[in-house]
């Protein structure tokens, strides 16, 4: 290393170690003596390390690797199905609903935050602008479900294939709506849309880091009020038109709802799970107390009833009614082959945890918290098996394809934050609210 | 005999002042009467968690079983009536009734309960008798406590009531018909 820097001239691979570990050794100094303005926290007597330093570059790295493996690995594994990648659509579609989950949830729970103007929040928030940065990464992951549909190929949707179409009423009768070329529209919409509001977050964010201006945050918030209205719409046609689409006879029109669900309980699950890991590393070690574990645990828990809530509501709405077309979604699912799934839902999604999260003490246990974390997205992936999957299968079929898609898109989304982190603060450092976010107790 | 204290207080402050000292002279048997919540007097007395909460899921719970349990006997087991082919017992169609009467039953139990453990339905307690209780609803804050013959720490009613007036007591008087 050493004489590669005073004879760069030596050799060609020399010359490149040389530079490489210059760079290194430059970024390293950066990190533990963060000296630009954006490092600067505007609180008194703030020590504490917020910025992931080379370490994210070694995540991104690692768990990229991992999602690109598995992702070829799932996709080779479907293919040598020789349906025409029929049967793997179905499992990445479900995955993929786990990974908008995440991806949504993270904007929207940011999104939040400004509307209501959380001060309790405030550490935590970068880490939810940089999942929901995943956004356009999510739209390119997206494509596997998106293409195929434009190609006219119905392998999944039916409705994507013409001659379906021509030849049952009802298809015919929804493809004002369900067809390639709105959908392509309403795709291009959706993720451009969240692409621009999470960009639009996380970039002025990191500007109030650097240059402390105080109209940033108010702006924020008044973006917010519409940007939430706009996010409830996209997320309900979104999930109509990825989930509920599979099985075009049937509809529900709280299913917008039941997927939103999802999606919050995903964003609590990835800050919570994130946070924990950023400190074993030792980053945030005394910025993140039990207290904000402790809120971000009761809003898990609230949304575990949320989900039940409006689950048992779509539910009992077509249980009452008891009309043919609606009930056969059901039916299938109850009891048909999938009745078990179900009721591992009904306990597992529900009453479990609700018991399980319910104490104050195991919300503020950080090793408690984090099993019921990695139980509840273990139940937000049962869940999307459950609403995609029984369109194919008769009985609940888990191939090593579907969860090997599960962990490359969940990768890929923990890659994308990894590499969205780089070198910058992980909270935002001149926040208005920061020194009460910091100072933040329960009562 | 036991011998039972009650002591006058301005504040919280010195009532929570006055709790700590007398349990270090070793009396067990202690209560507070405050106008209003305060925590620190429940800091200082160190209460047990209320035993309501364990009540309220025992009577939620016995309410839900209960509508469940009347639910499958009528619809399931006496009538069984075919309604559009849905089978006549499946729980979670008789989820509604069955939480409507867990809530129900939760509630009334809490209801109860309250009352029961405030001990709220007597009418006269020998506190009633000391001269300007009334004020423990309105402006001061009371101490009363029982003095165990048996207990070596505790000393004599007079070291106890001068300790009391030494912390700010406004007034220490016995407590004649016990603390009860």
């Amino acid at each position: 290393m050493a004489t590669a820097k005073k004879d760069p001239k030596k050799s060609p691979t020399g010359t490149k170690t040389g530079t490489s570990a210059a760079k290194a050794e430059g970024a390293a100094k950066k990190t533990s003596e963060p000296d630009d303005a954006a490092a600067r926290v505007a609180v008194e007597g703030f020590a504490d390390s917020i910025r992931l330093g080379t370490e994210s570059s070694a995540m991104f790295a690692k768990a990229g690797g991992l999602a690109v493996v598995c992702l070829a690995v799932s996709a080779a594994l479907g293919a040598s199905e020789g349906d025409g990648f029929k049967r793997w659509s179905y499992g990445y579609i479900a995955a993929f609903g786990v990974a908008l989950a995440i991806t949504a949830g993270s904007l929207f729970w940011v999104c939040l935050q400004h509307l209501v103007n959380a001060k309790w929040s405030v550490v935590v928030r970068r880490i939810g602008e940089l999942f929901a940065a995943n956004m356009p990464l999510l739209a390119i992951l997206a494509l596997p479900v998106v293409v195929p549909v434009v190609l006219g190929n119905g392998v999944v949707y039916e409705w994507a294939d013409k001659t379906k179409v021509a030849s049952e009423e009802i298809l015919k009768h929804k493809s004002g709506y369900l067809n390639p070329g709105f959908f392509l529209v309403r795709m291009l919409f959706y993720f451009g849309f969240w692409s621009i509001l999470a960009r639009y977050y996380l970039n002025s964010s990191r500007r109030q880091d650097e240059t402390g201006g105080s109209e940033i945050a108010p702006t924020m918030t008044r973006v917010s009020g519409p940007a939430m209205i706009a996010f409830g719409l996209t997320i309900t046609f979104c999930s109509i038109d990825l989930f509920m689409a599979v099985e075009p006879r049937w509809f529900s029109t709280m299913f917008g709802v039941y997927f939103f669900a999802s999606c919050v309980l995903g964003v609590h699950v990835t800050l919570i799970l994130t946070l924990m890991w950023l400190q074993r590393r030792g980053r945030l070690a005394t910025t993140i107390t039990t207290e904000h574990y402790h809120d971000l645990g009761k809003m898990l828990f609230a949304f575990v009833i949320f989900w039940a809530y409006i689950g048992f509501s779509q539910f009992m709405l077509i249980w009452y009614a008891n009309l043919p077309e609606e009930t056969a979604w059901f039916k299938q699912r109850f009891f048909g082959g999938w009745g078990a799934v179900s009721w591992t839902l009904v306990f597992g999604h529900f009453v479990i945890p609700f018991f399980g999260l319910l104490s104050r003490h195991i919300k503020r246990s950080k090793a408690l918290l984090a099993f019921w974390c990695f139980w509840m997205l273990a139940m937000i992936y049962i869940d999307m098996y459950w609403l995609v999957l029984p369109a194919i299968n008769v009985e609940p079929d888990v191939r090593a394809m579907d969860l090997l898609a599960l962990l490359g898109l969940l990768s890929a989304l923990v890659a994308g934050a990894a590499r969205e982190a780089g070198k910058k603060n992980l909270i935002p450092t001149k926040d208005p609210r920061l020194e009460q976010s910091l100072a933040f107790e329960n009562i | 005999m036991a011998e039972s204290l009650i002591a006058e207080f301005g504040d919280d402050a010195a009532l929570a002042r006055a709790i700590d000292r007398v349990r270090e002279l070793g009396v067990r048997e202690l209560d507070a009467h405050t106008p209003y919540s305060t925590e620190l007097v429940r800091d200082a007395l160190g209460a047990p968690p209320s035993r309501l909460s364990t009540a309220v899921l025992v009577g939620g719970a016995l309410g839900a079983a209960a509508a469940y349990g009347l639910e499958w006997y009528l619809v399931a087991h006496l009538y069984p009536l075919n309604v559009g082919g849905r089978p006549p017992h499946f729980p979670l169609g008789f989820v509604p009734i069955a939480f409507e009467m867990g809530v129900l039953f939760a509630s009334g139990t809490a209801f109860v309960g309250a009352l029961f453990l405030g001990r709220l339905v007597r009418l006269w307690a020998p506190v009633f008798e000391v001269p300007g209780f009334e004020h423990a609803s309105r402006d001061t804050f009371w101490l009363t406590l029982k003095l165990e013959p048996g207990s070596a720490n505790a000393g004599s009613v007079e070291r106890v009531s001068a300790e009391l007036a030494a912390l700010g007591a406004l007034s220490v008087r016995e407590l004649p018909g016990g603390t009860a």
